[in-house]
């Protein structure tokens, strides 16, 4: 297997993987193994978060 | 070291050496085989894919994120949240019914036998049922039907009795009666004649409660029938859940687009329904 270890300043990585803060969180862990990772960040959760996006005029209907 | 796949290849399901199934990851994107799609009436689709194992261990309430074909010439963004109808472990299939109302299902609604369908699950949280119930209430309607079909098969593994309260416009679009038959009563109440109105939902709930024939109660599809059931829950100390449904993005968690607001103890509480549900406490919820 190949090495693609890196070093980043006093830290080593297994590999240069490291998913960006705000499209990656622990809840990917249900799909993907994150041990996989050369390593991961995640700025601080949301205390008060609101939907990201907004519902446009949608089509799906809603019953009743 | 043995191979393993990129993160990122779907499981094929039907050809090759299956995948390395890692227990500890419960959802993976799997490429499905189109069995069968056929329209049960002039609005919904049922839809019968051959699924990998893990899908297999999909629960009733959960969902797949399904990367539906464009329908049009234009692209289509995101894949569509979709509950699952029947799970058929014995033929290794999954089942999902339905509504064409968008882009996204118009697209789905394309797929012919032989496709493959891509989807990501299992995902979300699933109905729950206390084995010491002796019997069970659902109250669904439209959409909502094809969410609790699957309690059918939860009540039959657990031996408990079901009735089945089924809302619709006309008897075209009372579904899922067939698999509720089979474990208990069905009523169909419709827009037709007048008998879906909620004060006739009431009496006919009110009976089952004074009849002992309710434990706990399911519901989906209507903000007007989750009121129903969450005030005559709250009133007969009935225990509940509720499948919500809400516009996704990622359907994983970290997109925080299909938030709702929940109330627990009195205070008013954000919650994602594609990862902290879509089945939630009836009492928790705030309106469908």
């Amino acid at each position: 297997m190949v090495d693609m270890s890196v070093k980043i300043g006093s830290v080593t990585l297994k590999n240069p993987i490291m998913p960006a803060s705000g499209c990656f969180s622990t809840d990917l862990a249900q799909v993907i193994d994150l041990n996989r990772l050369g390593a991961w960040s995640q700025r601080p959760s949301r205390a008060n978060f609101a939907p990201a996006i907004r519902r446009r005029a949608c089509p799906r209907s809603k019953a009743a | 070291m043995a191979h393993r796949p990129f993160a990122s290849a779907p499981y094929v399901v039907g050809k090759g050496a299956p995948a390395p199934v890692e227990q500890h990851i419960p959802a993976e994107e799997s490429l499905c085989p189109v069995i069968s799609h056929k329209w049960v009436n002039s609005e919904y689709k049922h839809l019968i894919v051959d699924a990998s194992p893990k899908a297999l261990a999909v629960k009733p309430g959960q969902f797949f994120n399904l990367l539906c074909p464009s329908p049009d010439a234009g692209e289509l963004w995101l894949r569509r949240p979709q509950s699952v109808y029947r799970i058929d472990r014995e033929n290794r299939r999954v089942e999902f019914l339905y509504k064409c109302v968008g882009r996204g299902t118009y697209g789905l609604a394309t797929l012919e036998p032989g496709d493959e369908l891509n989807m990501v699950g299992p995902l979300g949280v699933g109905f729950t049922i206390d084995p010491a119930w002796k019997h069970i209430v659902v109250l669904g309607r439209g959409v909502g039907l094809a969410t609790l079909a699957p309690i059918s098969q939860l009540a039959r593994e657990y031996g408990i009795g079901v009735t089945a309260i089924l809302s619709a416009r006309s008897t075209e679009f009372v579904m899922a009666d067939d698999l509720f038959a089979k474990v208990g009563d069905v009523i169909a109440v419709l827009d037709t004649d007048g008998t879906s109105a909620v004060e006739r939902v009431e009496a006919i709930l009110t009976g089952l409660i004074a009849k002992r024939r309710a434990d706990a109660f399911y519901t989906c599809g209507s903000n007007r029938l989750l009121q129903l059931m969450k005030r005559l829950g709250k009133a007969h100390g009935i225990p509940g859940q509720v499948a919500m449904e809400q516009v996704m993005a990622c359907g994983l968690g970290p997109c925080y687009v299909c938030v709702r607001t929940f109330e627990v103890n009195g205070k008013k509480e954000l919650r994602r329904v594609c990862i902290d549900g879509p089945v939630f406490d009836l009492q928790e919820a705030v309106g469908w």
